[in-house]
């Protein structure tokens, strides 16, 4: 069975005044059906914009655009995002296939209409559906984030943050889209809220086989649901692979700085962490970006020449150490 | 003799509805006690809406205290006027937690690092020789790269650290860590609390580190005070209340947290549902009750649990002990 998403070389540059922001640089990975995929990094290392890539939402100041992004659907067969037009996308793809809970997105309900106005909206307007239909869609879907209906009478300043959450979640899932790309669903949460919408997100993906994307810079997190991961640095895929094969053995050496760095509670470690900064996107390092910060940069061939993905256990990376 | 004492220490703020109704009050802080000997760490957690940032802004005479006592270095300063304050201020700095509207962008780094000294009338050829030293500590290097580049040049971990080298550059001899590192990459993280022991360790500072994430607060503190809508729920060594929470809310807040461990996502956290109450109108009782899983009916919701030791040192106020 092909996979349910392929992206093949994505790119995604942004043009400024001050240059080029390569800011999804050659870009590959297959998510399965049912499947959920954690995208971690630090900020700035294109995670976002990787997201927008694939729902298309492109900003505007777009510089340039590349790669495939190949869906596989039962109704649409195989297709390819990026060549898709605007229109195209909204009446067929977004809320209907793939669907994005945005960063902060339970601040940005707008306060003066109530639940039920924002959650229609985007089911009357872009998807022709009648009032009555989409008001009983969006009662369904708040009865599966486990919220009452009468929060469909509410405004969102009644709500708690968490309940916010929520109905932002019972948005992106009312469609029944295939798959959801979570950008830092939960950063804005209290750690025991945190953990209810993880729970909840993980019921979800059983109940409706969802495919999730999640986007965030907390692994531990990332482990709560990923059954994959993929680590980027610098607008590059350094290390995608199964979250069993990376929690135990982590191949890249960002990916081992990454996790040396997480704070834990249980475990005892002393925590180390990663000397320097993020490169600029719009200078990238030559060869490996991340060869000025490694551990293990081979001199000569680090700094020069860009590592090609290799197989290696289960785990795909790139890294000159392989 | 502790360099801070904090006795049943109060702070509410009155809100008032319309003209002709009664003074309510935002129970913000509701009797907290504590003590803190030199060099020792406190880390106050607590969710948003707990009172931890308003209990840190109280202890350091930035918001009026209601009732209780802060006595510091033997000396009570609960309701000294700010003429007769001076020393304190001196004494006491903040970190606070947000990088990027803490400092001020008009200003270069050095100024913003010599402000202090200005104000305690230091002579300019130390403050300079001290600006350099206060970068070097916090590792920004070379200090002559960091001095005349403004805020918005530099990256959030960066920006901390000034933020850092500017509570330490006077000495003082107690900090308020306001949630330091939330708003930094996880990666960073490490780094900024790993420094910041360095130079508690190095100068002997007294610290109140405020968090709602307690895997960080364990790479720092020696205590730990838990607060629930206002009141302390537990308070004791910060490895025993880990290794054995007693309060249900604490429990909760441990199990809410995950650690980087793929089996993580073939299971449901045991966490309690809802969100903290209303700190206008909180629950009768324990305020934890409605959501704890282990609440006696008849008891919890009606009486207020006292705070008890439990076990030595460790105290905890809930009525399952």
């Amino acid at each position: 069975m092909p996979p349910l998403l392929e992206l093949r070389n994505v790119k995604m540059y942004y043009g400024t005044s001050r240059g080029t922001v390569k800011a999804v640089d050659g870009i590959s990975f297959r998510l399965n059906k049912g499947e959920a995929m954690a995208l971690v990094g630090e900020s700035g290392s294109g995670k976002s914009s990787l997201a927008f890539t694939i729902i298309r939402l492109l900003p505007r100041n777009v510089a340039e655009a590349g790669g495939e992004i190949l869906f596989h659907d039962e109704e649409l067969g195989v297709v390819d995002l990026a060549k898709m037009n605007e229109y195209e996308i909204r009446r067929k793809i977004r809320w209907k296939k793939i669907s994005m809970v945005f960063q902060a997105s339970m601040n940005a309900l707008n306060p003066i209409l109530r639940v039920q106005d924002q959650m229609i909206e985007p089911l009357v307007l872009h998807l022709g559906l009648s009032r009555e239909e989409a008001v009983k869609i969006a009662e369904e879907a708040l009865r599966s984030v486990g919220l009452a209906k009468d929060v469909l009478m509410r405004y969102p300043f009644e709500l708690s943050g968490g309940m916010k959450q929520r109905v932002v979640i019972a948005m992106a899932i009312m469609m029944r889209p295939r798959l959801v790309i979570l950008d830092e669903p939960t950063s804005a949460l209290d750690v025991i809220t945190q953990a209810n919408i993880m729970n909840l997100l993980k019921e979800l993906k059983a109940k409706f086989d969802l495919s999730y994307i999640l986007i965030t810079h907390d692994i531990a997190l990332a482990s709560e649901i990923a059954d994959k991961i993929g680590v980027m640095y610098a607008g590059k895929l350094v290390e995608v692979a199964p979250a069993d094969v990376f929690f135990r053995k982590p191949k890249h050496p960002y990916s081992q700085k990454l996790l040396a760095a997480m704070p834990t509670l249980r475990e005892e470690k002393s925590i180390e962490y990663i000397p320097g900064d993020v490169p600029s996107l719009i200078t990238p390092p030559p060869g490996c970006r991340f060869h000025p910060r490694c551990p293990y940069a081979i001199k000569g061939k680090c700094d020069k020449e860009e590592p090609q993905t290799k197989q290696i256990d289960g785990s795909e990376v790139a890294c000159w150490l392989y | 003799m502790p360099l801070l004492e904090v006795q049943e220490l109060r702070t509410w703020f009155p809100v008032k509805k319309g003209l002709f109704s009664p003074v309510r009050y935002v129970k913000a802080v509701d009797g907290v006690s504590f003590a803190l000997e030199k060099g020792e760490v406190l880390a106050v957690i607590g969710e948003s809406g707990s009172g931890k940032t308003t209990l840190g802004r109280t202890i350091l005479r930035l918001v009026k205290p209601t009732a209780g006592r802060i006595i510091f270095e033997g000396k009570d300063v609960t309701n000294t006027p700010e003429s007769a304050l001076r020393w304190y201020r001196f004494s006491t700095a903040m970190v606070f937690q947000d990088p990027f509207s803490s400092l001020n962008p008009y200003h270069t780094v050095q100024y913003i690092l010599e402000e202090p000294l200005i104000l305690r009338g230091v002579p300019p050829k130390n403050r300079a020789e001290l600006v350099v030293k206060a970068l070097e500590e916090v590792r920004l290097v070379p200090p002559e790269d960091f001095l005349k580049k403004y805020p918005h040049m530099l990256s959030g971990g960066q920006r901390q650290r000034v933020g850092i080298a500017r509570a330490l550059i006077t000495r003082p001899k107690f900090i308020v860590a306001d949630e330091p590192v939330s708003m930094l990459d996880v990666s960073i993280r490490a780094e900024i609390l790993s420094l910041m022991r360095s130079l508690q360790t190095k100068y002997g500072i007294t610290m109140m580190y405020i968090t709602h994430d307690i895997a960080t607060a364990k790479y720092l503190a020696d205590k730990i005070l838990v607060m629930y809508a206002g009141k302390m729920v537990e308070y004791g060594p910060f490895r025993d209340v880990i290794k054995e929470p007693l309060h249900p809310y604490t429990q909760a807040l441990i199990e809410a947290l995950p650690d980087p461990d793929p089996t993580n996502r073939f299971k449901l956290r045991k966490v309690p549902p809802g969100e903290p109450p209303s700190l206008l109108d909180p629950p009768a009782g324990c305020r934890f009750h409605p959501r704890c899983p282990y609440a006696i009916k008849g008891k919890c919701d009606k009486e207020e649990p006292k705070f008890i030791e439990a076990k030595k040192d460790h105290y905890t106020a809930c009525w399952l002990y």
